[in-house]
């Protein structure tokens, strides 16, 4: 990105990638989320129709007949193989998604033409430096420097729980889990799962297919089902969808699949809270267990607080689950927070 | 003031999430807000290290007397607070009152003398008819006002029914400086005047009652000449002003060269990295680390694009 003429302050953006959404929040005011699908027009013909080339997020789903739907996040990082459940899946595709997702998530921040623009990302507590450069390159054409931090981490400092908190940031492609003791977590202090909203829909999909007998279903209509109703409580609301048989409209009561979908990642995650729990001071597991910070789309799930913290009971003898207020920018809103307290130079040194 | 509490978000987070629980599973729930009295007036005669050495004190007491599932935070100022789930009514009150009786037992030693402190506490409960969370948190904090207000030493419980409201004055009064003491009597003349005034009516007293407070710190201000506290209120106004006028002289700047968008530029100057946070060396220490550990990424990345670009 060009400097010239850049001289009329510094926007500061905060950005959660994920694997299933985008979100940014800005220094100006500004907030976005976006679903992380990129559509481009397979022809002419459909370029006409579409009054444009590239298409985002929901309309890019909704339009996806015309269009080669990219999904370039597989587990939180640019992915490089065929996802045939979500979209193309070439490396180079794949990676001029992520380049223009980043592009349009930015200019929906509004941006004016004269001003910096610094950018924290978040990215998977364990990503590879491999998918950290991939994500980086990503980034360089639309900001004058841009930085990563672990994703969870993020969360937590854009709640000023830095001492002793463990945070679960539950995405569509990972689980991460992140132990927070007032320095910077290191790799023994994070884990990465892959039991996310992805594990989820699959869970979901493979029930559905196993009691509906006839129905037809896409990968969209799975996961709109689970994002109205997602929950792992008893008494949840009863999960009532609409799938053709043959053609014509059927109502099905899914609450009990979608239920048994939604439990399956309970145990994974307290399991791997036992495993930062166990390895930490035993004078702070207590305190460690009390403060568990839940975020992250997939916190979204009704109930999910409560059953983890029934689950740690269960398995670890106490805990205390706090969902964060927002899950969708939890992660960007700490990135953002990030960006504006780091120090002016360290951004002149990564430009 | 941290000590182990949490943080002003946390406890209102916790606070939060804590009430949404009881509410869903209908468990009682107690909010108790702690202010030590005439905490103030103690620290402008006696200095920082007697405030600081009273509240690790109440701190403590605090720990002693609670659970260590309840939540203990400071959500503003000196004061503390105390979310207690899973306790009746009544064993709250009772908590409530093993504090105050608690804090009388508190001794400390200041420029050869022996201060004894005293503490108020607003109570709230779940049980009493509460809205809402912002209503339990705003009511603890009122209820602990007015304990202070009828001379602290006491707790107050508010009461969806103001007739049943219960406060408990309780026993010796604490040996307190001369010159807090002579506070007191202004306070104490000016309440009999009010109650005597109104027919001791005592709902309407209570209106009064901020009024009167108002004239007895001018009357104490004027009488006292306390110059250590107008000292620091002139440097909290001096530290605002210089923050307001930081903030006009970035907004003129940049409103001059391009108009209402460029707010954005002067983020980082007034809301970035608060230099009086109380974590503010710990954060700098992150921040740095992310840095480094970006930079070493960098020159990684470089060296392989380096070598590449050799072979």
């Amino acid at each position: 990105m060009t400097e010239a003429n850049k001289d009329h302050g510094v926007l500061y953006l905060g950005i959660d990638l994920g694997t299933s959404r985008t979100s940014i929040s800005a220094s100006n005011g500004e907030r976005e989320t976006l679903s992380s699908f990129v559509g481009y027009a397979k022809d002419v013909v459909a370029r006409k129709s579409l009054g444009k080339s590239v298409l985002y997020g929901d309309e890019a789903l909704s339009k996806r007949m015309s269009l080669d739907l990219y999904r370039p996040l597989s587990k939180g990082v640019i992915q490089e193989g065929e996802d045939t459940v979500h979209g193309k899946g070439d490396k180079e595709g794949n990676l001029r998604a992520a380049a223009d997702l980043i592009k349009e998530i930015i200019a929906r921040a509004k941006p004016r033409p004269d001003e910096l623009v610094y950018a924290v990302i978040g990215a998977p507590a364990e990503a590879s430096i491999h998918n950290k450069e991939a994500i980086l390159n990503a980034a360089r054409g639309s900001v004058d420097s841009v930085m990563l931090c672990s994703e969870p981490f993020a969360v937590a400092y854009g709640l000023d729980m830095l001492d002793d908190v463990l945070v679960i940031d539950i995405g569509a492609g990972t689980v991460d889990l992140c132990r927070m003791h007032g320095t910077m977590p290191e790799e023994a202090d994070q884990l990465t799962m892959t039991y996310g909203g992805d594990f989820v829909d699959a869970a979901f999909r493979e029930r559905l297919e196993a009691t509906l007998e006839g129905a037809s279903f896409s990968p969209k209509m799975v996961k709109d089902a689970k994002e109205r109703y997602a929950s792992v409580a008893d008494g949840m609301e009863p999960a009532i969808v609409n799938f053709p048989v043959n053609g014509k409209p059927t109502t099905f009561d899914v609450t009990d699949q979608l239920r048994e979908a939604c439990r399956l990642i309970i145990p994974p995650i307290v399991e791997g809270l036992g495993k930062l729990i166990a390895s930490f001071d035993p004078e702070f597991q207590d305190r460690l267990k009390d403060r568990v910070l839940l975020a992250g789309g997939g916190s979204q799930i009704r109930g999910l607080d409560t059953a983890i913290e029934a689950c740690m009971h269960d398995m670890l003898g106490r805990g205390k689950v706090q969902r964060i207020e927002e899950p969708l920018y939890g992660g960007a809103n700490g990135a953002l927070k990030i960006a504006h307290d780091m120090p002016a130079e360290y951004w002149e040194q990564l430009k | 003031m941290s000590q182990g509490l949490f943080n002003p978000r946390e406890i209102h987070y916790l606070m939060a999430a804590e009430f949404d629980r009881s509410v869903r599973f209908g468990t009682p729930l107690a909010f108790l807000q702690i202010g030590v009295d005439r905490l103030g007036y103690l620290h402008d005669l006696y200095g920082e290290d007697s405030r600081q050495e009273i509240l690790s004190a109440i701190n403590e007491l605090l720990r002693a007397s609670t659970r260590a599932s309840d939540l203990l935070g400071y959500p503003e100022g000196d004061r503390i607070l105390a979310a207690v789930p899973h306790i009746e009514g009544e064993h709250a009150d009772m908590l409530a009152e093993r504090l105050v009786s608690g804090a009388r037992g508190l001794t400390f030693e200041a420029d050869g003398r022996t201060l004894r402190i005293t503490v108020s506490i607003g109570l709230t409960h779940t049980a009493d008819g509460t809205a809402s969370f912002a209503k339990m948190v705003q009511d603890a904090r009122d209820a602990v006002d007015l304990a202070s207000v009828k001379g602290g030493d006491r707790f107050h419980r508010v009461s969806a029914d103001p007739q049943a409201e219960l406060e408990l004055p309780m026993g010796s009064p604490a040996t307190a400086p001369n010159d807090t003491q002579f506070r007191d009597a202004l306070l104490a003349e000016s309440l009999n005047q009010a109650l005597s005034g109104e027919g001791g009516h005592a709902l309407l007293a209570q209106e009064l009652l901020g009024k009167i407070m108002d004239e007895v710190e001018s009357r104490f201000e004027n009488t006292s000449g306390s110059d250590s506290r107008h000292e620091l209120l002139e440097r909290r106004v001096a530290k605002l002003g210089d923050m307001l006028s930081r903030t006009e002289s970035q907004l003129r700047s940049v409103l001059s060269s391009k108009g209402p968008e460029g707010v954005a530029s002067i983020y980082q100057d007034v809301q970035g990295l608060d230099q009086s946070e109380s974590n503010v060396g710990q954060k700098k220490d992150l921040l740095t680390a992310i840095f480094d550990a970006n930079l070493r990424m960098k020159k990684i990345i470089e060296e392989d694009k380096s070598s590449s670009n050799e072979e």
